[in-house]
């Protein structure tokens, strides 16, 4: 055999050893994606996305999970986000994306740290989408539920709050065991947030109780007695704020309370004890979930973003001043040998004006970005934003907008094709924006809880301030009536609320800013007009430099605290 | 009396006055004029307009032009005439400086190629004042040929490659640098100036003037 032909042999070994390898890491790695609540997408919310790991590959190190949008008529787009997988190699993952466009399936790939694609999962959604939110059903219950509810499993209840997106109310039955603390915390911040949250809990409370359960319920105390009619019905003392809605047999049988922006309502007999007409009946009372949205108010507060630059008439000042000094010295010293030296050195002098002049408060943005947040905090924090963008380039801008969570961007009807491409990785979103483009992003996401308030008797609120800013504009909500607040010092303190003035003054800022606006959205959505509520703003701005692209961002803060009463 | 050594004198001037004006206009209309960020809807086409840059290109060649026409009214020759013409050049960029450094806080990050501008802008005025003291020594063209033929490859220079090949104009090359051009695109924008001084250089260094008394 010749030297030509053992060539041949080799390259064909090398290239079997590498097929047969490649299809060994592939075959080895097992993941299963599932995806939905109670295994439905709704266009345009969010969804969780879970992944269950089986021995993964040693050089896994993330998932990347794309999306492709639009059509021909439309415009096509990517989206991609990169989650980091768990260092040990079976798993789970969950993660909340945001689901644009159900006509093609969604991608899973499994990648090395070098971008190789060790595995992928093609997930088709055309079959899991819904058009509107839905009921969403854990446990059993006696009779199926009226309307469109879908159930869920215990173990495919999402933990992350902002998973629910696609609820309209979420219902809990009989359980075998009870939640998870994760579980129970993503549920009370989808309530803070505005979710409604509906618990069946006679002599089944014993099984679901958890520390977060309690919390969320509308009574304190909870002891199971019997009825009139021998029925086993959870009893208790009722939380202030908290509502009777139906009685039976002289008990409190479904009883309402707000928490955060959201409600809670407790059934106080057991899920399979009840009756269609009765499950009808307890429907008619769920309120839907209500989302919070600032995409508007995000826009409107960019809008009125002030741009960075300097003064024409500064400008205009400069080249007056250059003109006339030119004349001036070569009138008084033209044709002498330090003419030139002279006029150096007077136009050294402008310069040097300019430099101290065009200081970095007025060197232009490339990037302009104003986040409205709003954060709901009760023994629980949750943040919901939405950052408004816009390039104040001649030239496209490509820049890492830093956000809490996953992000979601409303889309326009059409789009120039490839034009919203984004990519989510490490807490940043890559955009490239085209010259004066302009875009949207909503987060929501967890957040720690920096202030608690707590009203003894009718005139102190105890505050604790755990952050470290003093915050300059606050209030008093009780039952709509506005209390002026002192700035909210860093720590703990006490304000008596005979002191604070009348509210003559403006709800929050000054008339007509940012914050006022946004006092009245949040009002409005979330219904503050009852209960007692601290709501606190402010107005924080920041410049920073991403490889060569500048942006000055605005943030926007209201924090609206639950206030608890002795 | 004047003096043929002096840098700058009471007849050579004028051209700096225009370099110093029109910049500062151009200056004055590169502020944007919008206040907020809704503004910049508005006035898309204007905001952020690096005129200045443009203007400086414009009027350094004109500049040079003018250095190069009053070089050769003071009977400069040899390698001292380069030097003066150089270092008068330098004093218009000078001259330049105080816009510029406000020019930055207009387009942020990009100290490099203002650098590159302020040098591809001297090399176009040296250029151009070589070309005009050729065309303006006595003898050649008559001083009203002179003039336009001067003025005519001005033009040319400035607006026929914007037909075609707009890097070879100074204004074109601008536009590439502000655009943050790759190396090779921005090598590109030099080459004509550098070749036009490679090229003229010697023969106006050797041209006779009219000297001035």
């Amino acid at each position: 055999m010749g030297r030509r032909g053992l060539s041949s042999i080799a390259i064909f070994l090398t290239f079997t050893g590498f097929v047969v390898g490649s299809w060994t890491v592939f075959a080895a790695s097992t993941f299963d994606v599932t995806v939905g609540l109670a295994g439905r997408v709704v266009p345009g919310r969010l969804a969780p996305i879970r992944l269950t790991f089986a021995d993964l590959p040693s050089g896994a190190t993330r998932l990347c999970i794309t999306q492709h949008i639009g059509n021909a008529w439309r415009g096509e787009t990517t989206l991609s986000y990169e989650i980091p997988v768990p260092d040990t190699d079976c798993g789970d993952v969950e993660v909340a994306i945001p689901i644009y466009d159900a006509a093609r399936p969604l991608r899973v790939l499994l990648l090395s740290a070098d971008g190789r694609r060790l595995a992928e999962r093609d997930v088709e959604l055309r079959s899991r989408t819904v058009d509107d939110a839905f009921q969403v059903a854990v446990g059993a219950f006696s009779v199926p539920l009226p309307g469109q509810a879908a159930s869920v499993s215990l173990a495919d209840l999402p933990k992350t709050w902002s998973a629910y997106a696609a609820a309209e109310s979420v219902w809990i039955g009989r359980v075998r065991s009870g939640l998870d603390a994760e579980q129970w915390d993503a549920l009370a911040r989808w309530v803070l947030s505005g979710g409604s949250l509906v618990v069946f809990a006679g002599a089944d409370l014993f099984v679901l109780d958890a520390p977060r359960l309690r919390d969320l319920l509308p009574i304190l105390n909870p002891s199971l007695a019997e009825r009139g009619d021998n029925a086993p019905a959870l009893t208790g003392d009722l939380r202030s704020g908290a509502i009777t809605l139906a009685r039976r047999e002289g008990v409190p049988w479904l009883i309402q309370r707000r928490y955060g922006g959201g409600n809670v309502l407790l059934v106080t007999t057991d899920a399979l004890a009840l009756d269609a007409a009765e499950l009808s009946e307890i429907r008619s009372h769920t309120p839907s979930s209500r989302g919070l949205c600032l995409v508007g108010a995000a826009s409107e507060f960019l809008d009125l973003q002030p741009i960075d630059r300097p003064s024409r008439w500064v400008a205009a000042v400069l080249t007056s001043l250059a003109a006339v000094t030119l004349p001036a010295v070569v009138g008084r010293l033209g044709g002498r040998r330090w003419a030139a030296p002279v006029l150096c050195a007077a136009f050294a002098v402008l310069a040097l004006f300019s430099w101290i002049y065009t200081d970095s408060a007025r060197v232009g943005s490339d990037l302009y970005r104003t986040n409205a947040t709003v954060l709901i905090e009760g023994s629980l924090g949750v943040s919901v934003s939405s950052s408004a963008l816009c390039s104040a380039s001649r030239q496209p801008v490509t820049a890492g907008v830093g956000v809490d969570a996953v992000p979601y961007e409303p889309l326009p009807p059409s789009f120039e094709p490839g034009s919203r491409d984004a990519t989510y990785r490490d807490g940043a979103v890559r955009i490239t924006f085209a010259p004066g483009e302009r875009r949207v992003l909503v987060t929501q996401s967890d957040a720690p809880v920096e202030f608690r308030a707590r009203l003894t008797g009718d005139e102190e609120l105890r505050l604790s301030n755990r952050g470290s800013r003093v915050i300059e504009d606050a209030l008093l909500l009780v039952d709509g009536e506005v209390l002026p607040l002192p700035p909210l010092e860093p720590g703990e303190g006490t304000v008596y609320l005979s002191d604070s003035a009348s509210d003559t003054m403006g709800p929050l800022g000054p008339e007509g800013g940012p914050l006022g606006r946004l006092f009245a959205l949040v009002k409005d959505s979330l219904t503050l007009e009852r209960g007692t509520w601290l709501v606190a703003g402010e107005i924080t701005e920041r410049m920073r430099t991403d490889g060569g692209t500048s942006a000055h961002a605005r943030d926007v803060t209201l924090y609206v605290v639950e206030v608890g009463r002795d | 009396m004047t003096r043929s050594s002096a840098l700058i004198d009471r007849d050579s001037w004028r051209p700096y006055f225009s370099l110093v004006l029109f910049c500062g206009i151009a200056l004055v209309l590169s502020v944007p004029g919008a206040r907020v960020v809704r503004d910049l809807g508005s006035a898309p086409f204007l905001f952020g307009f690096p005129t200045f840059f443009y203007a400086q290109a414009l009027f350094m060649g004109s500049l040079g032009l003018g250095l190069g026409a009053a070089s050769a009214e003071r009977g400069e020759r040899g390698g001292r005439m380069v030097v003066a013409l150089g270092l008068r050049v330098l004093i218009g960029q000078l001259l330049c400086l105080p816009y510029l450094v406000f020019a930055r806080s207009l387009l942020p990050g990009r100290g490099g190629t203002f650098a590159l501008i302020a040098l591809f802008t001297t090399l176009v005025a040296l250029a151009l004042a070589m070309l005009g003291r050729l065309l303006e020594q006595p003898r050649r063209l008559g001083p009203s040929l002179g003039f336009l033929a001067k003025y005519v490859l001005f033009v040319a220079y400035y607006a026929a490659p914007l037909l075609g090949f707009p890097s070879l104009s100074p204004l074109g090359a601008v536009r590439l640098l502000l655009e943050g051009a790759a190396p090779p695109e921005a090598l590109l924008a030099f080459v004509v100036p550098v070749a036009l001084l490679a090229a003229l250089s010697p023969f106006a260094a050797g041209a006779r003037g009219e000297r001035r008394v």
